[in-house]
């Protein structure tokens, strides 16, 4: 096996990977509702309209293409997706959504990923009764649902748009360090790490110099996948009206609200609702893709 | 052969048998013509991707997937197999065509008891009723050799070990009563002393019930102690068929030839042990022409571009080689449409 | 057998002790929870009562020896917001929970087995595309989105079920549809993945060569075969349930646990939370010991070996 020998350079990495994903189109079309999503987040803020402005005159305008649809406004815009309970463009309000969701949950994955990998590393490396320790919590948590878990969080540390990044984060950490202490098992038995014991490499540079890199790809698969589950946690937990306070919108607030008024105004309802699922969905397709591409037993082909 | 009045349990014409993969349509089995008589054993014989197996399941009509039988006829009794409905074929499996299979592990459901897997084909077969039917897996479990059969019955797979799974194995074959057997390797998976143990039992259960038998394996001393008759198979066609110990004497293949060499024997010094050279080709890289002439040594021009027909020897013996000759292979022609004229 | 069950309990209780513990430090290392608890305007000897009431006025150890041996004897305290015991008010809302996620699981269950299964034996076919693509349109839909749909729908455009509350059959319909349909998209998805490879074990061929009809092949072999992976799949769906049902009930305003759960998050009350979650998750490991019973039903391998 190629463990040891290759290191290849990113660039023909790179170009190997977009072959690839030339050849499955469905995955394709996932970056691309993804790189959409992105270009949306970073981009949220040039959309004239106000999220935030309340306009109790133009309360519960269905979606419409007309210019002067959105009254108050100071573009002539029309109101592409209709208007709240208080008047607010819905279109201005998800763009921005989808820049906290983006954010919070980019967030979120990062402080997991940072807290599972280093856990892991350090369960699979050590050993012993720390090993053991570190596991045992692992498993407990990862036997209660992940929402039950963030909202006890919650409970603890209160809402609001940072402490959401860092409950998710905090709760979210564990299927990293159990992918990573495997990985970790697996990768010691290697010669090429006995090797680097024999020529007086210390513990600390065999840890992150020649285990880590080994584990990136899983690493990178499971943040992918699990991007898509604090996606859900996120607006979830703003849907309870413990995630991210108003009246900064979130996917999940809008639809929280939308429960009041949905009987007379169904776009407040399946917009943003749309927007979670296609980005859930396109995130999930990659993520799938991503495994197939860094698991070599799955597809046979690398 | 064909020309005796009655007709034999089966006889295979021009069978071909085909697979459909990414690259394009290939032939498993290529033109594979035998004959096999009430009460007579056909060893199959080659190494793994000859289209032995494939051979055998086209019979059945289960192959998988992307397999199917393009063209020729499987005639059980005269009745062509392709011709019938999947309906009728379930009542030709297992009770007319019983097959062993290679795995003795794989080849049973892990969550049934072995009396159970026994019982539920000669229940659909021969109509007995529940009770009836675990009397008689414990009959056939006790034919078999199993020690106290009443207690295997109700036993899992897991729970047997690999020689008492093949003879196991055989019991739930043999259980409808078939007219024919079909032995897919069945002693390959198995320790060499459990191997001769098995192979004497099909001997013995072969000669009390007169039942015949397809033979399949890619060990030529395997085939020597059970066969009357041989067929060497090798990418998908059939390269020679005699008697055993024609075969033995007299292989006039090449392939039959160096099948032999490469045998470990008593008789001979380890020098003279050859390995064919080269390997055999994929099924998706198979050579126009005779399958076997880039490894075979005597391999000529004509051999590359295009296949030889069917050379009969004379007590049954024929061959499929261009070193037979032109004579021979005219007679053949001439044979074989006749063969094909007459049904 | 029993042993098997005994280190099974075992492990349950750890993972029990372990789960109270995580949530008990967390709220307890995450500033004063007294100061959050009492009202704002509470004056500074309000603030002790109620600090020495739940004895935050001791060091953490203390604290975190004294929570055990509570916990021990399932004494949770009383409700901050209720007054009322947070073991009673968990308890009376079980059944409801309970009531919700075992529909759900059954309307999945008996859907999404079946599903699964014509996917596979269908395989590349229309019937097969379709089910691919809906449970993975299922798993990317936010339960409570399902939820708000289905409500829109049935209880708004036509009007022929109760869009919220408890109480008749007709009440249970459109939650336990809302976590079902997730769960469906899930359970199809392995019974495929399951069934596909069942299919291409060599038993299968040989079950076949015996002559027997295809029912036979499919229900009595490949099926029996095929649900050792899916009772797997349900033990982790069971957390799905749960973690649905928190929504799900908060959407239709089922009484259950989990309603209950995400108000006393919202007003932060503590041994509310502390009780809610420790019978989620007594629940969910009670479970899957129940499901390890089936894998015995279903696999003699695990029955006779252990």
């Amino acid at each position: 096996m190629a463990l040891i020998d290759t290191k290849p350079t990113a660039a023909p990495k790179r170009r190997r990977y977009f072959a690839t994903l030339l050849r499955h189109p469905l995955a394709l079309a996932a970056h691309a509702v993804l790189a959409l999503a992105v270009a949306t987040a970073v981009l949220a803020s040039v959309y004239p309209a106000d999220p935030l402005k309340q306009n109790l005159m133009s309360s519960l305008m269905p979606p419409s293409l007309k210019v002067d649809s959105l009254p108050g406004s100071q573009a002539a815009l029309p109101a592409f997706m209709g208007t709240d309970a208080l008047g607010r463009d819905l279109m201005a309000r998800i763009l921005l959504a989808i820049r906290i969701s983006l954010a919070v949950s980019s967030l979120a994955v990062f402080i997991a990923t940072a807290v599972g990998v280093f856990l892991g590393l350090v369960a699979g490396y050590v050993g012993g009764v720390l090993d053991s320790v570190i596991m045992r919590i692992v498993d407990a948590l990862l036997s209660l649902p992940f929402v039950v878990l963030a909202i006890a969080v919650v409970a603890a540390i209160g809402p609001g748009l940072v402490n959401v990044a860092l409950v998710l984060g905090l709760t979210g950490w564990v299927t990293f360090a159990k992918l990573v202490r495997g990985e970790v098992l697996r990768i010691k038995q290697y010669s090429f790490i006995e090797a680097a014991h024999a020529t007086g490499c210390s513990g600390k540079r065999i840890l992150f110099r020649h285990i880590l890199p080994q584990t990136v790809g899983i690493i990178l698969v499971n943040a992918t996948l699990t991007m898509g589950q604090m996606i859900i946690s996120e607006a979830t937990l703003s849907f309870l009206g413990l995630g991210v306070p108003p009246p900064t919108p979130s996917l999940g607030g809008i639809l929280s609200d939308a429960q009041q008024t949905f009987f007379a105004a169904w776009w407040i309802v399946v917009f943003p609702g749309l927007v979670l699922m296609a980005i859930i969905l396109a995130i999930n397709i990659a993520g799938d893709f991503l495994r197939d591409y860094f698991d070599p037993a799955e597809e046979g082909a690398l | 052969m064909s020309d005796a009045a009655k007709k034999p349990l089966l006889e295979v014409r021009n069978l071909r048998t085909v697979i459909d993969t990414a690259h394009g349509t290939f032939p498993a089995v290529d033109e594979v013509s035998f004959v096999l008589e009430r009460g007579a054993v056909l060893g199959v014989v080659g190494e793994s991707g000859s289209g032995k197996s494939m051979l055998a399941l086209s019979l059945l009509r289960l192959l998988p997937g992307k397999g199917r039988i393009e063209s020729g006829e499987a005639l059980l009794d005269g009745r062509n197999l392709r011709a019938l409905s999947e309906r009728e074929m379930r009542g030709v499996r297992g009770r007319r065509i019983g097959m062993i299979f290679q795995e003795p592990l794989t080849s049973f459901d892990p969550l049934y008891t072995i009396g159970d897997q026994i019982a539920e084909s000669v229940r659909k077969h021969l109509g007995l009723k529940p009770r009836q039917a675990r009397e008689k897996a414990v009959e056939l479990l006790s034919t078999v050799g199993i020690p106290r059969p009443d207690l295997a019955c109700d036993e899992y797979p897991f729970q047997f070990s690999g020689g008492m799974r093949q003879r196991a194995m055989i019991a739930m074959a043999l259980a409808p009563d078939p007219e024919l057997l079909i032995a897919d390797e069945p002693t390959t998976a198995l320790d060499v002393t459990i191997q001769a143990q098995i192979l004497e039992l099909l001997a013995k259960l072969q000669r009390e019930r007169g039942i015949a038998v397809l033979f399949i394996s890619h060990n030529l001393g395997v085939i020597a102690e059970i066969a009357d008759e041989v067929m060497v198979m090798y990418g998908g066609q059939v390269m020679e068929r005699s008697e055993v110990v024609r075969l033995f004497d007299a292989p006039a293949h090449p392939y039959t030839q160096s099948l032999l060499e490469a045998r470990p024997a008593l008789d001979r010094a380890p020098s003279r042990l050859r390995a064919i050279p080269g390997q055999v080709p994929s099924l998706e890289s198979r050579p126009a022409g005779c399958p076997f002439h880039p490894r075979c040594g005597r391999a000529m021009d004509i051999c590359s571009r295009a296949r030889p027909s069917r050379s009969f020897l004379g007590s049954g013996q024929e061959v499929a080689c261009w070193l037979q000759g032109a004579g021979n292979a005219f007679q053949t022609h001439a044979r074989a449409s006749g063969a094909g004229g007459e049904s | 057998m029993l042993r098997f069950f005994l280190r099974r309990a075992m492990e349950s209780l750890i993972t029990i002790i372990v789960i109270v513990s995580v949530v008990f430090l967390v709220l307890n290392l995450s500033g004063d929870p007294i100061r959050m608890m009492a009202s704002p305007t509470a004056s500074a000897e309000e603030v002790a009562e109620l600090r020495a009431a739940f004895g935050f006025d001791k060091p953490l150890v203390l604290r975190y020896g004294d929570f055990l041996a509570q916990i021990s004897r399932l004494r949770f305290g009383d409700s901050i917001s209720t007054r009322q015991p947070a073991l009673r008010m968990v308890l009376q809302r079980l059944p409801a929970t309970l009531l919700l996620a075992f529909t759900a699981l059954a309307i999945a269950t008996i859907l999404g087995i079946p599903l699964g299964m014509l996917a596979a034996v269908r395989r590349g076919k229309a019937a097969d595309t379709a089910a691919v693509l809906v449970s993975m349109m299922g798993q990317a839909m936010p339960v409570f989105w399902i939820a708000l749909l289905l409500i829109f729908v049935f209880g708004v455009m036509i009007p022929i079920l109760p869009p919220s509350g408890y109480g008749t059959f007709a009440h249970l319909v459109l939650p336990s549809i809302s976590i079902a349909i997730f769960l469906l998209a899930g359970i199809v998805r392995v019974t495929r993945a399951s069934m596909l490879e069942v299919l291409q074990q060599p038993f299968v061929t040989v079950v076949r060569s015996k002559g027997l009809e295809e029912r036979i092949v499919l229900f009595k072999h490949a099926l029996r075969n095929a649900s050792i992976p899916v009772l797997t799949q349900l033990t982790l769906q069971m957390r799905f349930v749960i973690g649905g049902s928190v929504v799900v009930e908060s959407v239709f305003g089922w009484p259950g646990v989990g309603q209950l759960l995400a108000q006393a998050a919202y007003g932060r009350d503590y041994p509310v939370v502390i009780a809610a979650t420790f019978f989620i998750a007594l629940f969910i490991l009670a479970f899957s010991m129940m499901l390890d019973l089936a894998y015995g039903l279903v696999d003699p391998r695990v029955r006779i070996w252990h």
